[in-house]
């Protein structure tokens, strides 16, 4: 078995090293390693009985081939699921074992890609996970600068940032980053303007042309006008406070009230 | 090296890999962390739902239970058992932890709900059905007829039934469809359950399953189990009391005991008593009648001793429309002629007629204990041998109240007859004739009403007795004392008027309309002729009603109620509901409404419509009658949809009347289970409502009474010194009747409020309302020469339909003060009486496990108040606190033999009257060392000795009680049967009420107890107590 398996990682970890990897044949290479490590008790081992170093630290470099493969393939489903999978061999299992050299690497993409979505929270817990020590360690200290710039809503900081992203792997993320960026401006000017010169909407939006801009208006139902950008005010329902009922509700207290003894 | 996961998510992430066999590793993983990460799973459990939905998935039963245990987790019940149904075998019952016990309790609760929904379903079903098919044969039937009659017809009808045929297809198709509506059990739950009852039973735990099946309805599991265990016996009786008392729906009832009087009637010894226990449950007559004629038949004593011991039980449990059909039911022997006398030969029985005699006086035997009369006339005898009242109580009370106030003279009166209820003791009036000579009007209907209190039950001689005060006819006296007289005689042959009534109606004919005879005639009548039924007498009395007299009317409206008592009569119902509405008086409304709910009794469901009706009228005393409606349709079945309605008229309820009753009617719903009452109405006892305080007082007293509940007396207490009048009263009453029977040694608190009670009355100040109460509730405390508590229930715990009548009509005392006496319809004598097969009372011994004096009679007040009279009035308060602090401490010199010294301390200037009475005591424990003498010597030699023993050291820990004794309510658990060598009980749970001895040596002669007088025969021969000589009245 342990022969099947080594042969296995070898090649998976051969596949997921070349630039392009056939996705097909990297996914079914994972799923199979995966049923032997199941079978053979190496994925997740139950936390009863002394733990097997090798096989934990074999279990922890297929599964960061894993996440690595994801990002290459860019498959942001298949790279949550397994950053989830990963973790448990860092914080858990890794207490007792020397640290992977790629462990801040792979935690500083995740932490990217929950910047790139905007899920601020679900950001800092992980950044909590992570020793305090760390932070200056080039992967995590550009996801910690991101968040700042983020935070001060300099978003002209992030694109200078963005060009130079600690690894290769980020870059996937970087992009990302930029169009969520993009949604967020968008949604603000939405709400701060009736209406926008077309240059300054370019400067605005960060695009690179105004033919852009006007893409833009159109697949948002903005008018142009005269080279001006008209937007459409979505009608926005105040709340109202719900009078009638909040009296029925009072009357009907008052009632009870009296009706005790 | 040991490692602590602190999250599951790399594991829930398995569940998204597109691999079977992982998704199975994951979810295995997760069924031993689920415990520990519920919480985190539970943001994924779509997923795990999905796979368990997902029908390819190989390991769906892994993904149920690991979603049964996320959501039993979060605390979703309903789901989790859903998916532990879906888990099948993953799920196993056998488990004990927390997860498997809440979800098998859970499922246990959800499928008892269904099946009981479902049974009920089946059971409509099967009644509409039966009608239908009841409904088709008539017309068939008609149908039939109508061919012979008119063969012309015939194509007609033909056309007919088929158009019938379509319509019964079409019903049936209805029925299918409303079938497939009712709800399904599902199999799987169905499967859980099963396999529950079979570990129970692998582990003996018989009692669990059995309840848990009657409350299912699992018949099937029911039979299965009483087969099953040993001790049968023990099951049945188990299982027989569970059916009694817990299950509410009555056909299922029925059902249940149908199966357990299968059981018992296969066995090979028969059980007579618990038969003929269940055929009453079931209403089946004639198998009773059967078995109580084949019990005659047998030759064997002991089967007859079974026969009258079941006729007695019968006679207290059963209705006494079952009684009267029983009694038809029972074969009419044909008379033995007697043998003629042939030359001069003495003639004699054959052997074939003495059988026959003896089989006649049997017969007649039984008959007469159905009909109540023995047992009536044993418990008069017991009344009066046991008498312990102590008059002096009530002496000091009297003396204290202004004769003038004509509301409490005639309240001693009454207080009085409460005192004396049924011991034919009239000594009291006898020697207060000149005091009694100035009480008028009602008062006097009251006084003379009391005759019959004191003779209650002396049917015999009940027209000896009251014959001075009797309507003659020819004017004699006062129109008072001749309604008095009337309500008397039906107060005496409370429901065994087959005598007086016709005289009571005789008299209602001919009191020229005198509104206050008829007011003494229709309660008579109504007390006399209880539940009979009659549509004659029901007529009179209404005839009364539409004269539209406010007194007589009120009268008439109960007593149409007591006369219908349970019998649901809608016609009797309507008529009285018109008139409710067309009639001004207030008071006929009342008694209209108060005998509408008479009417209701015991109806449950059937009642609902009424009360609806009731209490949506706009009338307060209808909605007042609702109340009692309720509380005599559901009494004693602790229904809570019925109480919740009361609980919520009691705080709503615009008028105070109808809260009031609305409160009083709790206590008749929850009577049976009286330790529940005090916390019911702990709230109500303390609201702001007046009306609602005295109501709660109220049923605390009648639920309570007799059992001295610490719990009742700590919430009676504040409300004795309430701050409105008529709390009070209702509050000392009601302690009177938790307080019946106790002495000092159970309950402390008893002397201490006798003292209440006499500084109440003898208090200047206290509000007239109050010191009501307080005779009231001394005369309740010893009620009955001491002999009697009041209960609603029999002592086998069912309902005791005239007790309850009683005290909801005692209960309108309210409005009209003559209707207290009705709470003489609930006293009853706690007594043992042992008789043997001649229906005699042998002498005969009971043990009584405990100390004497725990159960002792109250000390009487007697000599002490002797001395004070002695003594100048105005030392009495001076002296009281001196006084308790020596009675304690004489009383511990009796305890410890040695009352002849006396302390100096205590000797201070109050000696004079101290050594007269240390003087008294000691004549009066001379006395009873005499006596106790007396008895040494009849006993035997051992026992002398043993007797010494205990006198010598510490008081005994047992007491050896003759025939009859009083047994309190406490006492009965103490009593065993072991003392007497020559009498055993033939019903062995029997340890009150009327016992059936089989005599171990029937050839030795038989001692007798006397018996103090004879009412059934030799009427001529005995002498009765004279009654008290007419007194005259003052005319004003």
């Amino acid at each position: 078995m342990e022969e099947q398996l080594f042969k296995l990682s070898k090649e998976f970890k051969f596949q997921v090293g070349q630039k392009q990897p056939d996705s097909i044949a990297c996914k079914k290479l994972l799923t199979k390693l995966k049923i032997v490590m199941a079978e053979e008790g190496i994925l997740f081992p139950g936390t009863d009985f002394p733990l097997d170093v090798k096989n934990v630290i074999f279990a922890r470099e297929v599964l960061e081939l894993a996440v690595i493969m994801s990002v290459k393939l860019e498959d942001m489903d298949l790279f949550e699921r397994q950053i989830s999978q990963v973790k448990p061999y860092y914080f858990d299992y890794g207490t007792e074992i020397k640290k992977s050299e790629n462990e801040l690497l792979i935690l500083g993409m995740n932490l990217l890609y929950l910047l790139s979505l905007n899920r601020i929270g679900e950001f800092h817990t992980e950044l909590e996970l992570i020793e305090f020590e760390s932070r200056s360690n080039p992967f995590i200290k550009f996801n910690l600068q991101v968040e700042e710039l983020l935070l001060d809503g300099n978003y002209l900081g992030i694109q200078t940032i963005c060009e130079k992203p600690p690894s290769d792997l980020y870059s996937v993320f970087v992009s990302r980053l930029k169009l969520s960026i993009q949604e967020l401006i968008l949604n603000c000017t939405n709400k701060s303007y009736k209406s926008l010169d077309l240059k300054t909407a370019k400067d605005l939006f960060m695009i690179e042309s105004i033919e852009e801009v006007k893409e833009m208006a159109k697949t948002n139902n903005w008018r142009i006008v005269d080279n001006k950008l008209f937007f459409e005010n979505l009608d926005e329902d105040e709340e109202k406070i719900p009078t009638n009922k909040v009296i029925r509700e009072i009357i009907g207290y008052a009632k009870e009230l009296e009706k005790i003894i | 090296m040991s490692v602590v996961l602190s999250t599951a998510s790399g594991i829930i992430a398995l569940l998204d890999e597109p691999d079977n066999d992982l998704k199975t590793y994951a979810l295995r993983k997760l069924d031993s962390l689920v415990d520990q990460f519920w919480a985190e799973i539970s943001d994924s459990i779509g997923k795990i739902e999905a796979l368990y939905e997902d029908e390819e998935f190989p390991s769906r039963t892994l993904a149920a239970i690991v979603a049964s245990k996320v959501y039993y987790h979060l605390g979703f019940l309903d789901d989790s058992l859903l998916f532990a149904l879906g888990a099948g075998q993953l799920f196993d019952v056998s488990q004990r932890d927390e997860f498997t016990r809440t979800l098998i309790s859970k499922s246990f609760n959800d499928y008892i709900e269904k099946r009981n929904v479902i049974t009920e379903e089946e059971h409509k079903l099967k009644l509409k059905k039966e009608e239908e098919e009841k409904n088709k044969t008539k017309t068939i039937f008609d149908d039939e007829e109508e061919d012979s009659e008119l063969e012309n017809m015939l194509i007609d009808s033909d056309e007919d039934s088929e158009q019938d045929e379509g319509l019964y297809e079409a019903k049936n198709e209805r029925i299918l469809i409303e079938k497939t509506e009712v709800e399904v059990i599902d199999p799987r739950l169905e499967k859980v359950i099963n396999s529950v009852f079979r570990r129970c039973f692998l582990e003996k735990e018989f009692k669990e399953a059995l309840g848990i099946a009657i409350e299912a309805r699992r018949i099937d599991i029911i039979k299965e189990i009483i087969e099953m265990v040993d001790k049968t016996d023990e099951m049945l009786t188990y299982c027989l009391t569970i059916a009694r008392k817990y299950i509410q729906s009555r056909w299922y009832r029925q059902e249940v005991l149908t199966v357990l009087l299968e059981i018992y009637e296969s066995r090979p010894e028969l059980d007579y008593i618990n038969i003929c226990d269940i055929l009453l449950f079931l209403n089946d007559v004639e198998r009773l009648s059967e078995i109580l004629n084949e019990l005659i038949l047998e030759k064997s004593i002991e089967s007859n001793l079974n026969a009258c011991q079941i006729a007695f039980d019968l006679y207290e449990n059963a209705s006494q429309h079952f009684l009267n059909e029983l009694v038809l039911l029972l074969p009419d022997p044909i008379p033995v002629n007697k043998p003629v006398e042939k030359d001069g030969i003495v003639a004699e029985y054959t052997p074939m007629e003495q059988k026959r005699l003896e089989y006649i006086k049997k017969m007649d035997q039984i008959k007469s204990i159905l009909s109540g009369k023995t047992t009536i006339n044993l418990h008069l005898q017991f009344l009066n041998r046991n008498n312990k009242t102590d008059l002096q109580n009530l002496i000091r009370l009297k003396e204290k109240t202004d004769s003038r106030h004509s509301l409490l003279t005639s309240m001693i009166v009454m207080s009085h007859g409460l005192i004396s209820c049924g011991t034919t003791s009239d000594v009291f009036l006898r020697e207060n004739l000149g005091w009694l000579a100035n009480i008028s009007n009602w008062a006097k209907f009251c006084s003379t009403a009391s005759l019959g209190l004191i003779h209650k039950g002396h049917l015999d001689k009940a027209f000896t007795i009251l014959e001075p005060y009797l309507p003659q006819g020819s004017g004699g006296s006062s129109p008072y004392s001749e309604g008095g007289s009337l309500y008397a005689l039906g107060l005496i042959n409370t429901k065994h008027g087959e005598e007086v009534t016709p005289f009571l109606l005789e008299a209602l004919k001919n009191c020229q309309r005198n509104n206050i005879i008829q007011h003494g005639a229709c309660l008579g009548i109504g007390l006399s002729s209880m539940a009979v039924g009659d549509m004659q007498t029901y007529e009179e009395l209404r005839g009364v009603l539409y004269n539209d007299d406010a007194v007589a009317g009120e009268a008439a409206g109960i007593a149409m109620g007591l006369l219908m008592l349970g019998t649901g009569n809608s016609k009797a119902i309507q008529e009285m509901w018109n008139y409710a509405h067309q009639t001004e008086h207030e008071k006929i409304i009342r008694g209209v409404s108060v005998g509408m709910s008479l009417i209701m009794y015991g109806k449950e469901q059937e009642a609902e419509g009424l009360i609806e009706q009731l209490y949506s009228d706009k009338d307060s005393i209808l909605r007042y009658g609702a109340m009692f409606t309720i509380a005599m349709a559901y009494a004693g079945t602790s229904n809570e949809k019925a109480l919740r309605k009361l609980l919520h008229v009691a705080v709503s309820d615009v008028n105070d009347d109808v809260r009031r009753a609305a409160v009083i009617a709790i206590g008749f719903l929850l009577f049976k289970e009286p330790k529940q009452v005090p916390k019911t109405l702990s709230l109500l006892a303390k609201s702001y409502n007046n009306s609602v305080r005295f109501g709660a007082a109220m049923a605390l007293g009648i639920t309570c009474a007799g059992t001295a509940n610490k719990d009742a007396l700590e919430l009676l207490e504040p409300l004795t010194k309430d701050l409105n009048n008529i709390v009070r009263q209702g509050a000392l009453i009601a302690t009177g009747m938790v307080l019946m029977q106790s002495n000092e040694k159970q309950e402390p608190k008893v002397s201490k409020i006798k003292e209440q009670f006499y500084e109440i009355v003898s208090d200047k100040y206290e509000h007239k309302m109050t010191k009501m109460g307080a005779i009231l509730g001394a005369g309740l405390i010893d009620a009955g020469g001491r002999n009697v508590t009041i209960s609603m229930q029999t002592t086998t715990g069912e309902n005791d339909m005239t007790a309850i009548v009683g005290l909801a009509i005692f209960s309108q005392y309210w409005f009209w003060h003559p209707l207290t006496y009705f709470i003489s319809l609930a006293f009853q004598p706690t007594a043992l009486i042992g008789l043997n097969k001649d229906l005699n009372m042998p002498k005969f011994k009971v043990k009584s496990n405990a100390k004497p004096s725990l159960f002792a009679y109250p000390s009487p007040l007697v000599e002490k108040k002797k001395v004070e009279k002695k003594v100048e009035t105005a030392v009495l308060s001076v002296t009281k606190k001196e006084q308790r602090r020596q009675e304690e401490k004489a009383e511990q010199k009796k305890i410890n033999e040695d009352n002849s010294q006396m302390d100096s301390e205590e000797v201070d200037e109050k000696k004079i009257i101290e050594e007269e009475k240390e003087k008294e005591k000691e004549m009066e424990k001379e006395k009873e060392k005499e006596k106790e003498k007396e008895k040494e010597k009849e006993m035997e030699k051992e026992e002398k000795k043993e007797v010494k023993e205990q006198k010598e050291n510490e008081e005994p820990e047992e007491e050896i009680l003759e025939n009859p004794t009083r047994i309190t309510l406490d006492q009965r658990k103490y009593i065993t049967f072991d003392v007497d060598t020559r009498y055993k009980p033939i019903k062995e749970s029997a340890k009150f009420g009327i016992v059936m001895l089989l005599d171990t040596k029937p050839d030795e002669d038989e001692e007798l107890i006397e018996i103090a007088f004879d009412t059934t025969e030799k009427k001529e021969e005995e002498k009765e107590p004279e009654p008290p000589e007419p007194f005259e009245y003052f005319s004003d």
